[in-house]
């Protein structure tokens, strides 16, 4: 858990740097730097404080705000340390032109999140790499402040890299020899229509692979800078609409750390309820897809566990989903009368079927072959940023909810169940095990359902807001929630208007993609589909 | 082989309608149309095509061939109005725009099972009659 004496030592030792370099804000590091240094500080944080996970990089074109150091861009890398709960800004500022030091030697998964941010801002890292998400001609470079957007230009997909043959015929061939790259696009059963990808088959397993998204961009996070603080609330649910409202939460969640608004009790109680139902419709669309990807009847009970707790939603908010159930400083409405009498009948019934569920697909041997397959280690997982239960099916007990206990998740009794394999069944299991656990938060929480408002009333003025937000102007904040998949997160940039001036989208789907190469070495064909289903990876939060 | 009474559905790119068209596959739903709706995982031999109809550069490389098939005849859902709304002046995205006869119009971003079944019931004696 989050520990503010760690907090106070580490504070100690980074202000050594002076005032001018260092500031701490809303419980956050923040230092200022040049790209020289920051090989320096990334090895520092990470060899000497432990900030051994990077939460995410993002860039942004400061040319219609105050600068310092007369540089007119600034990367923000958030690094995460998972023993004492920290984290930590590294804001480096950098002109037009300016070579930045990839720091993907130190964190594996810096990859995928320097090229975004190269396309998006037109930065140059010292690693030469193709587009992530543009197609590879692209000149336009759309989160600049003075983009102008044209047509895209034409697509081709990388070629497939060559095998080695023998050419000495005389000696046994290499055994890549008999190896096969094979192309699937996002209209193949196997990707799930998320990305393309470059598998090698040994022919029999997979021992390699690569893979591409942008086939869905719709620039969410472009059309958002545009919007009111308050219209992002409705449109940050499109990121991911089967877990509703998980995104407007989290979004809620920063706007109200950085006006430090508090909410009322009960508010925190019903965001809780709506998170932990999400979690629930979450975890039961992916076990349905994975039973669904190797042909199994019961995927349809998964379905009718879901539609209960759609009816939970629909008498709460008249919506199946959670859509636009949250407000700033709290939600929209009380629960209705007889609401908490509905979840406990429904509670039961859930767990029933599910138990029985569970033990008929246990009872078929070949729904365990199907699922065994090679697993992934905690190190794996730990070296490419991967969060949620693919990352505790690993063995690794670590969830948002216990380490950096949000709303009061640190008064409710539950378990984070924890695997050891790593494997698709391992996945599976993890999700069962969470449900039983949300209903048991979520009973816990309505038997102790605190009274009061569901609104911060200081919230509604919209105008008084308004002149708080002008006191944020060039804040920037970081905040995060455990969701269904891992974790979720806003990095928002604030410069006292009435719309956000950057705001980057930390989803657990561009992490598990990156990392999907990992997941899938070692699996045969026939297990592919159920591997990737396990996951829980969304084309909305891949393409942003 | 194509049985009787029954249509064939590939789910393209649906983003908000996803866990909805998911929600037709458990019992609640599933046998409340006269014909059986198969979701298919081989867009060649669908019938009716769920999308938004929008197109990204990328998305339009593995595409190309299923917008013409649309254009000759193959009856697409479309999430019009709520797409439209958020992404018709985006210079990135292309929008398709078939022909009256060849789609079937969804209300918008907060659709209900039963709005997805109407549709499908529609698209069913489009392919019919049309």
């Amino acid at each position: 858990m989050f520990d503010w004496k760690n907090f106070e030592i580490h504070k100690n030792i980074l202000s050594h740097v002076g005032p001018d370099l260092y500031q701490e804000r809303w419980g956050q590091h923040h230092i200022d730097l040049r790209p020289r240094d920051l090989i320096r500080w990334t090895l520092l944080c990470k060899d000497d404080l432990g900030y051994l996970t990077l939460v995410d990089i993002a860039a942004v074109d400061r040319r219609n705000m105050p600068i310092r150091w007369n540089c007119n861009f600034e990367i923000v890398y958030v690094l995460f340390n998972m023993g004492t709960h920290q984290r930590i800004n590294l804001h480096v500022h950098l002109n037009e032109g300016e070579t930045i030091p990839s720091i993907v030697h130190h964190y594996s998964h810096a990859g995928w999140m320097e090229r975004e941010q190269a396309e998006l801002l037109g930065l140059n890292f010292d690693v030469k790499t193709p587009k992530l998400i543009l197609s590879h001609a692209e000149k336009t470079i759309p989160l600049r402040k003075d983009a102008v957007l044209g047509k895209w230009s034409p697509y081709l997909p990388q070629e497939l890299p060559k095998l080695r043959v023998n050419p000495n015929k005389s000696e046994a061939p290499y055994p890549e020899e008999s190896w096969q790259w094979k192309t699937l696009g996002i209209l193949s059963p196997e990707t799930m229509g998320n990305f393309e990808w470059q598998l090698c088959f040994d022919p029999e397993h997979v021992v390699a692979a690569r893979t591409t998204i942008g086939f869905h961009h719709r620039g969410l996070e472009k059309l958002m800078e545009g919007r009111h603080w308050l219209h992002v609330m409705q449109l940050a649910d499109l990121f991911h609409a089967g877990s509703a409202p998980t995104y407007s939460t989290t979004w809620a969640k920063t706007l109200e750390e950085m006006l430090r608004l508090k909410l009322p009790e009960r508010a925190q109680a019903i965001r809780i309820v709506l998170l932990e139902l999400a979690r629930i419709v979450e975890h039961l669309t992916v076990m349905h897809e994975m039973t669904v990807s190797i042909k199994k009847d019961e995927s349809r009970l998964f379905l009718n566990g879901r539609e209960k707790v759609f009816e939970l939603f629909e008498k709460y908010c008249g919506h199946r989903q959670g859509f636009g159930v949250v407000r700033l400083g709290g939600v929209r409405e009380d629960l209705p009368h007889g609401w908490v009498a509905e979840y406990q009948s429904i509670a039961t019934l859930l767990q029933k079927s599910l138990r029985v569920t569970h033990n008929s697909l246990l009872g078929q041997h070949n729904f365990r072959s199907h699922l065994d397959s090679a697993g992934v280690n905690a190190q794996t997982v730990l070296q490419w940023g991967v969060g949620g239960p693919a990352m505790r099916a690993s063995g690794l007990n670590f969830d948002l909810r216990k380490s950096q206990p949000f709303y009061f998740y640190q008064d409710i009794d539950f378990d984070v169940p924890v695997g050891i394999h790593g494997t698709s069944y391992d996945r599976y299991l993890i999700r069962y095990e969470e449900i039983h656990q949300s209903l048991r938060i979520v009973t816990q929480v309505l038997d102790n359902l605190p009274l009061g408002e569901v609104v911060n009333t200081n919230a509604q003025d919209i105008d008084a807001l308004q002149t708080y937000f002008k006191d944020l102007h060039g804040s920037w904040h970081y905040s995060s929630l455990e969701a269904p998949n891992g974790e979720t997160g806003f990095l928002l940039l604030c410069d006292g208007d009435a719309t956000p001036y950057r705001l980057k989208i930390k989803s657990p789907s561009f992490t598990l993609t990156q990392a999907l190469p990992e997941f899938v070495r070692g699996l045969r064909s026939d297990q592919l589909q159920v591997a990737i289903a396990s996951l829980g990876i969304r084309k909305t939060e891949l393409d942003r | 082989m194509k049985k009787e009474n029954e249509l064939k559905v590939y789910l393209l790119a649906q983003t908000t309608l996803l866990p909805e068209w998911i929600s037709l596959m458990g019992d609640k739903y599933l046998h409340a149309l006269p014909f059986t709706v198969q979701f298919t995982e081989e867009i060649n031999e669908a019938e009716v095509i769920a999308w938004d109809g929008f197109l990204s550069s990328k998305g339009a490389y593995y595409l190309g061939e299923t917008i013409s098939r649309i254009k000759a005849g193959k009856v697409l859902l479309l999430l019009q109005r709520e797409a439209f709304t958020l992404f018709k002046d985006h210079p990135y995205l292309t929008y398709i725009d078939p022909d009256p006869d060849h789609y079937v119009e969804l209300p918008g971003g907060n659709v209900l099972p039963e709005d997805l079944l109407s549709a499908l019931e529609t698209c069913y004696k489009k392919l019919q009659h049309v």
